[in-house]
């Protein structure tokens, strides 16, 4: 009897155990899979150069509008103007959201062009992303305001002071000296164009010295309509 | 006497065996993880392959799907169960890794599909892989590999 129940018990056990050892295994039966895939982000695209028009009231930039991808436009624009004076004033940057439109444009007035030389240029960004600079757009000059121009006039033949003519640009301060030696001659500047750009003036801040204050004398007199302290 | 003792030796036994069967069941992921060294798992079976097509146009706060083809090698038929994607590398050390610089959703379609033997099928879904808004500057022209998982089971005849 006994050994009866030994060999039941005994049958029990490994039938159990093949039993559950099946299940397990078909429980157990999973595979895995594997595979990778590569992919890369679009590189930004650098800016276009822009063209300038200048126009009474400032200067209007306008560049062609650029994808970040097909059918994706830049969502926005930093135009910068750039001094060309020497010294440089500090840059100028407009942020421009994106119109959607096939060109864009941003206006620089002129009163924060006055009195300078300057170019601009463009970069797109997407969210974070930025391209690179664009070139250099021509360069502009504008005469400095023609407000100040009566008052350093005044000023001059007072003091010949450079003090309030170098608050407007270096170069001015220069002439205004020579000039205030021989009178309203400060007019000189009136064209725009016609005298030496600011960027070649700085050399001549040495000038403010008398020593050179001989020769200065002669370029006023090409103009006599100019206020001292316009630069060109 | 020592019958009793056989008894509570069997029982024991049967009871240990019942449970380890039902105890490693676990979850796809961790199956997953225990089979994916070496192109063989454990017991020397061969792997289901996953492929996917290359996504291009990936820029901040876009979404695109990312289609995945599965090729079953074996002689009888899988069921596909999960699938995953994961970001593994950038190619550069600016552009991290990390769900900062992208993400990969889960699968869109529905499971488990049957992959009939030797075949090899573009399944209906995709993973979505999204960049986000705020991704580095860094991440821009720079390349990203993303290593998919899957896991199927046999499928009884």
């Amino acid at each position: 009897m006994r050994k009866r129940l030994g060999y039941l018990l005994a049958t029990v056990v490994v039938g159990g155990l093949g039993l559950a050892g099946t299940m397990a295994a078909n429980a157990e039966w999973v595979i895995s899979g594997s595979g990778q895939v590569k992919m890369r982000a679009p590189a930004m695209p650098r800016g276009t150069t822009p063209s300038v028009d200048k126009q009474s009231s400032g200067v209007v930039v306008r560049w062609d509008a650029q994808e970040i991808t097909r059918g994706v436009r830049m969502d926005h624009y930093v135009v910068t103007a750039h001094s060309a004076d020497r010294p440089a004033r500090p840059d100028i940057s407009r942020t421009v959201a994106s119109t959607g439109e096939a060109t864009e444009s941003v206006t620089f007035d002129a009163a924060d062009m006055a009195g300078g030389r300057w170019y601009w240029t463009v970069v797109p960004r997407f969210a974070r992303w930025a391209g690179d600079e664009s070139g250099k757009s021509a360069e502009l000059t504008f005469p400095a305001p023609a407000k100040k121009a009566p008052r350093a006039v005044a000023e001059t033949p007072a003091a010949a002071a450079p003090t309030p003519v170098a608050t407007v640009a270096p170069t001015a301060s220069t002439e205004a000296a020579v000039v205030s030696g021989t009178a309203p001659a400060a007019v000189s500047r009136s064209s725009p164009t016609a005298g030496p750009t600011p960027g070649d003036s700085p050399p001549s801040t040495s000038g403010t010295t008398p020593s050179e204050q001989p020769p200065k004398p002669v370029e006023p007199s090409a103009s006599d309509s100019a206020p001292a302290d316009i630069p060109e | 006497m020592a019958w009793r003792t056989a008894v509570t030796t069997a029982a024991t036994l049967f009871t240990a065996c019942v449970v380890a069967a039902s105890g490693q069941q676990g979850t796809p992921t961790e199956q997953a993880v225990l089979l994916s060294h070496g192109d063989r798992d454990g017991g020397g079976n061969v792997r289901f392959l996953l492929s996917g097509e290359s996504v291009t146009g990936l820029y901040p706060g876009v979404t695109r799907k990312l289609k995945v083809t599965v090729a079953n090698p074996f002689d009888y038929p899988i069921a596909l169960r999960g699938l995953e994607g994961r970001l593994v590398g950038t190619a550069r050390r600016d552009c991290p890794a990390a769900a900062t610089s992208l993400r990969v959703g889960g699968y869109s379609g529905r499971l488990p599909i049957v992959l009939e033997p030797h075949h090899r099928t573009t399944l209906p879904g995709a993973l979505p892989v999204t960049m986000p808004r705020n991704a580095t500057a860094k991440c821009a022209n720079t390349r990203f590999a993303i290593a998919l998982t899957g896991v199927a089971g046999k499928v009884a005849r």
